[in-house]
């Protein structure tokens, strides 16, 4: 192997003084490593190939499946808070995929909890299975919540007080120190009025501190958000080229 | 440089130790290096990241951890090589395999052991028991019960190590599930007091098994702005942990963080980030028969 060595931190030396110790008092030298192609291993690399080998006849069987062109994208779908496009983007499609599974409900909006999102960035360039599986690995259903305005005000909150989560289009959150302005619909939110709320059933069930939620009526769809995305992402009408202008979640404190 | 070339250069100084036939030699003599390798949160990222363009594109993959790991081992006795949680969800490896791969790639990369991660609980507990079936390296966890679920008995608060000598501790504290991890994919688990625990390990550890090195791996996170228990307030309410390795929040420390612990003496934490772009390493050397500390440390300055 005939390859740079990467990176290594500078040299820190740090002496630890636990007592009782038999064999007197430790210093630490740390350092790490980058793993980057310049220590690809090669034919020599005894335990590099055996690793090789033992991959290999997974890689294979996810291949074609993983490999498959879904869309274009034209602009980086990039995750930040308090929103944007690669955000916007999913909870749009979320939105999309609920209106065509409860046709005999009113979506209100959706939401897709920000950690749940698990890439930071897609593209540009082809949109494939496996950025899917990478942006959403978990097994999580879309469901539908029934809330009441004020239990979405208090779901919102929490949304605005974890820095903003992805949301569609149908929501305008914003805050001012400790006033909430919520706006559904175009609409302000009346607080013994019943909504529904398209979320992935972790959320509903309380996840990322969501307990809000747990207890409330839930309608499954029995569909994962992953395949979801999948079939909905291809239904892009040219090169998927979203923005985010921040009108969907604003902190203004 | 190349990548042999580094390695044997920064071995430079302890060549003694490294020389086998000498160890053979004299049994009876102690080690006074111990090489810890360390991984966390590497979310089955057994290729490297794709090539397209990212900020992570091409990066990381298993095949060169495991090539960078034999490198080091070849010129190091006494290695022990540990993950901070979190092995599983990331890629489809997982979605398909359900962890099989991740578990028998650590165990032939030579894994000394593991802590669980949130993540690691994605299968379901009866899937993280089965998978255990492909690992040759226990699992640690000294804060969650698993008495009445399938994963009682299948795991450890803690193991010793004697690396040449050196006793090393190393148990595992995990993040508190309710609230992170579905309900039903932890069930009867029961989440105890991470810092309670931690100083009861750090103890025993430290007086009934004598260990030299008292080693925490854990899945808190490295810090948090609210009273959330991390590595840092546990490092700090701690008295026998030595080094903590972190994971959870996928922290990149380009160097360690070394905090006052409850009696003033320092406790090392580090994280390497996530999805395996970084191996971590931390050399311990242990002063010869005699000397004291500080003249230990003048040594070892660079």
């Amino acid at each position: 192997m005939r390859l740079p060595f990467a990176a290594t931190s500078a040299l820190l030396l740090v002496a630890l003084t636990g007592c009782q110790r038999p064999i007197g008092q430790p210093a630490v030298q740390p350092q790490y490593y980058v793993v980057t192609a310049a220590i690809e291993p090669d034919s020599t690399d005894i335990s590099a190939s055996r690793v090789a080998d033992l991959i290999a006849p997974y890689s294979v069987q996810l291949e074609d499946a993983m490999n498959r062109v879904v869309a274009e994208v034209a602009l980086p779908l990039v995750k930040a808070q308090p929103e944007s496009p690669l955000g916007n983007w999913t909870a749009d499609l979320l939105l999309a995929a609920a209106r065509d599974l409860f046709p005999d409900y009113e979506v209100a909006f959706a939401v897709q909890n920000y950690g749940g999102l698990r890439i930071s960035e897609i593209g540009p360039g082809p949109l494939r299975v496996y950025n899917l599986y990478e942006l959403m690995p978990f097994d999580n259903e879309l469901v539908l919540v029934e809330v009441t305005g004020s239990e979405l005000t208090e779901f919102v909150s929490h949304i605005l007080a974890e820095g903003g989560w992805p949301v569609s289009e149908g929501l305008a959150a914003t805050r001012r120190g400790t006033t909430v302005e919520i706006m559904v619909g175009g609409q302000p939110v009346v607080d013994d009025r019943i909504y529904y709320l398209a979320v992935p059933d972790y959320v509903a069930n309380g996840g990322n501190d969501s307990e809000m939620l747990t207890e409330k009526r839930q309608i499954p769809s029995g569909r994962m958000i992953r395949d979801l995305l999948i079939d909905y992402a291809a239904k892009a009408n040219g090169p998927i080229s979203v923005k985010s202008n921040g009108s969907r979640i604003k902190i203004l404190d | 440089m190349n990548r042999r070339d580094f390695l044997g250069k920064a071995t430079v100084g302890t060549g003694l130790l490294l020389l086998p036939r000498l160890s053979a030699a004299h049994p009876v003599r102690r080690a006074r290096r111990l090489t810890i390798l360390h991984t966390n949160d590497w979310h089955s990222r057994i290729d490297p990241f794709p090539d397209d363009g990212g900020r992570n594109a091409n990066q990381g993959g298993a095949a060169r951890r495991a090539a960078l790991i034999a490198d080091i081992r070849s010129v190091e006795e006494e290695v022990l090589l540990l993950d901070s949680g979190d092995i599983f969800q990331g890629t489809p490896y997982f979605n398909y395999f359900l962890g099989e791969v991740e578990m028998k790639l650590m165990s032939e990369m030579g894994y000394d052991a593991a802590t669980i991660g949130n993540h690691d609980f994605d299968g379901g507990m009866e899937n993280l028991a089965t998978q255990l079936q492909h690992a040759n390296f226990p699992l640690l966890s000294a804060n969650y019960d698993f008495t009445g679920t399938p994963l009682a008995g299948r795991t450890e608060p803690y193991r010793v190590f004697d690396k040449g000598g050196i006793r090393v501790g190393v148990f595992g504290l995990g993040i508190e599930l309710a609230g992170l991890v579905p309900e039903q994919l932890y069930g009867a688990t029961t989440y105890q007091d991470p810092i309670h625990r931690g100083n009861e390990m750090g103890r025993y550890l430290r007086t009934a098994e004598k260990c030299d090195l008292v080693v925490c791996l854990s899945h808190l996170g490295f810090r948090y702005r609210d009273e959330k228990v991390s590595d840092v307030s546990l490092a700090t309410a701690s008295e026998h942990i030595d080094i903590i390795l972190g994971g959870h929040t996928h922290t990149f420390l380009d160097q360690p963080v070394t905090v006052a612990n409850a009696i003033g003496a320092p406790t090392i934490i580090n994280q390497v980030g996530f999805g395996g772009l970084r191996l971590g390493r931390l050399d311990v050397a242990f002063p010869k028969k005699g000397e004291t500390r500080c003249v230990a440390c003048s040594n070892l300055h660079v």
